[in-house]
């Protein structure tokens, strides 16, 4: 029987439908191992078009990662210190990516910065700059999708990070970007930390918006999704590798940074 | 007496939901000043608007005679840009840092180079006894440890004035004296002006020059410790000191100084001033009795214990008389009268033991 702590038996209301959803969860990575072609796995994976999309993902998913970081956490530490009213509307905006189908992510994007889009079209004309079609592109469209986990996660941590330790950084002679540098940050690192690995593996994973801005093209915009979806007809067997393959580096880098970050507290 | 250089001059108001904090201050250099008051006085406000942590409503602050705030002009000198150290209840040492690096912390804000405020801390650390603890993060240090080093971290940076916001109330009895005796040491140093906070009369009895007692945001007695404690000028001093104190007028009659209070109750006095005074009793000077006591000119009320507690090696008594009174009896006494709440009561003073002093 199981027994949790307390050492009641967990309902079978509970347990079954739980059991159920645990099953649900892992029964489909459980089949990719099952099934993955483990002696052909070199070959699937050493074509030049799994190592040109392989590169690629990790190449503009990292980025994007950067790109989130840079500007998530200054909008994450608004949302959390700014104490102005006006910022529930701000959530609710930054938060909308998150719930929006990517498809439709991505023909906003082009709508903004498309060949003739609002911002586009001044970046074509003015700086010479096409996002659309492009690695650039490929971030912009990775970073529009992947932004929201990482604000709400170090929002999250800055409210939890106690506003006390500011208040005594200030009578220490700290101005504010002082006092965010050196104590906050450091504060909230955890958080940060887990909603970069959020925000990686989501930008890794990135396929609509992806597809709708940047296109499919081998070399440039064929991410490892878009890869695996397209070799599904050619060569399934390359697909369950390749799928493999993303499934190994998300667990790895899971798992990594868990000792890294969390674990040793 | 010389005229003193004035360091810290504050006309503090602050609004805080129902009621106001309005306090005037003024502090010499070296001089400690104790700003003592029941729970929820204002103290803690008045420390935080010194700090610079919350605005002014009204009035100024100054200090070594720059203005760090001016509510009529709206002048305000940020939090991070005063000379003022913040020693806090709660330590708030930053846990991500070494001790060494906490006290460093507002050296290197203040410009200091890492290497020279390493060297300073250093010197901080040791001067509060924890040089061997330079490399230990906080979440290992007891907490008396945490607090000597958020001493050590308030004074390295050399503030003019140094708050000290309830900085034992978190501490066990024994760490408590220990810590006491090294904020004493420390205080004694320093060269700007303290002010500590505090609900606790013993230390603030100990660790100031000069008492402020604060009462619903306004100041209603101010002086040397040892003047406040002979002559407390409220109910809520009267009783941290431990004295019984009425306000009422006295008249010069045959029979003695005869003290009418505003409720229509009467104490007979040996000697002393006319007019608007103080009464004080000493608890040791109120004696029980289970009847009415007879003989010499005397104050005798009827009343009943509402209270009894240990104090010392003797039990103190409350009792709700015609002035609502603490007694301090002997185990055998209580025994004797078997003293309890709800039982009736004699109290009696002789007039020699009343304390009369202008209001």
């Amino acid at each position: 029987m199981t027994r949790h702590r307390g050492g009641a038996p967990i309902p079978w209301p509970i347990a079954v439908p739980a059991g159920i959803g645990l099953g649900f969860l892992t029964l489909p990575l459980a089949a990719l191992l099952v099934r993955a072609p483990w002696t052909g796995l070199g070959t699937a994976l050493g074509t030049p078009e799994a190592r040109a999309a392989l590169r690629l993902s990790l190449l503009t998913a990292t980025t994007a990662t950067a790109v989130c970081a840079l500007l998530g956490v200054p909008l994450a530490w608004v949302l959390a210190r700014g104490g102005y009213r006006a910022l529930r509307l701000v959530r609710a905006l930054v938060t909308l990516p998150l719930v929006l189908p990517p498809v439709v992510g991505g023909v906003a994007l082009l709508l903004a910065f498309g060949r003739r889009g609002v911002v586009g079209h001044w970046l074509d004309a003015g700086v010479g700059v096409r996002l659309p079609f492009t690695p650039a592109g490929v971030v912009v469209a990775e970073a529009f999708v992947a932004m929201p986990f990482l604000v709400l996660a170090v929002e999250g941590a800055l409210r939890g990070a106690d506003p006390r330790l500011e208040e005594a950084a200030a009578t220490l002679g700290a101005s504010r970007w002082v006092t965010f540098r050196r104590v906050t940050l450091p504060l909230v690192l955890p958080g940060l930390v887990a909603g970069m690995v959020l925000c990686w593996a989501r930008a890794l994973g990135e396929f609509g918006a992806t597809i709708t801005f940047a296109g499919s093209f081998p070399g440039r915009t064929r991410t490892m999704p878009l890869e695996v979806y397209l070799a599904l007809e050619r060569d399934p067997a390359a697909a369950v590798a390749l799928s493999v393959l993303l499934l190994a580096v998300c667990l790895a880098v899971l798992v990594g940074l868990r000792q890294r970050w969390l674990g040793g507290r | 007496m010389a005229r003193r250089a004035v360091t810290l001059q504050a006309h503090v108001q602050v609004e805080r939901g129902s009621w106001t904090l309005d306090v005037d201050l003024v502090a010499a250099p070296g001089e400690t000043l104790g700003v003592l008051g029941p729970s929820a006085a204002g103290k803690s406000t008045l420390l935080q608007a010194l700090a610079g942590l919350v605005p002014l409503r009204a009035g100024q602050v100054s200090l070594d005679g720059q203005v760090l705030e001016d509510a009529e002009r709206g002048h305000r000198v940020a939090a991070e840009h005063r000379r003022v150290g913040v020693l806090f209840q709660d330590y708030r040492l930053f846990p991500h840092l070494s001790a060494l690096d906490n006290v460093a912390f507002g050296l290197r804000c203040r410009g200091a180079s890492k290497a020279q405020a390493r060297r300073v801390a250093r010197h901080w650390l040791d001067t509060v006894g924890l040089g061997t603890s330079a490399p230990v993060r906080p979440g290992a240090l007891s907490g008396g440890q945490a607090q000597r080093v958020a001493l050590a971290r308030a004074l390295a940076p050399a503030p003019r004035l140094l708050l000290l916001d309830e900085p034992l109330a978190a501490l066990d009895a024994g760490t408590r004296a220990a810590l006491r005796s090294e904020l004493r040491a420390r205080l004694t140093d320093f060269a700007g002006v303290g002010l500590l906070v505090t609900h606790e009369p013993v230390e603030a009895m100990v660790l100031a020059d000069r008492l402020l007692i604060i009462e619903a945001g306004r100041v209603v007695q101010q002086g040397p410790p040892a003047e406040v404690a002979r002559h407390p000028r409220s109910d809520y001093v009267a009783r941290l000191v431990g004295l019984n104190v009425v306000r009422g007028t006295a008249a010069r009659t045959a029979t003695g100084h005869r003290v009418r209070l505003p409720d229509g109750g009467e104490v007979v006095a040996a000697e002393g001033p006319e007019g608007d005074v103080f009464a004080a009793v000493a608890p040791a000077a109120v004696a029980l009795h289970r009847h009415r006591p007879e003989g010499s000119p005397r104050n005798t009320w009827p009343g009943t214990v509402t209270g009894l507690e240990p104090h010392g090696d003797r039990a103190r008594v409350q009792v709700a008389a015609a002035v609502p009174l603490l007694a301090d009896v002997t185990p055998a006494a209580v025994a004797e009268l078997r003293l309890a709440p709800g039982v009736p009561v004699w109290a009696s003073v002789k007039a020699t033991e009343v304390a009369l002093y202008p209001a």
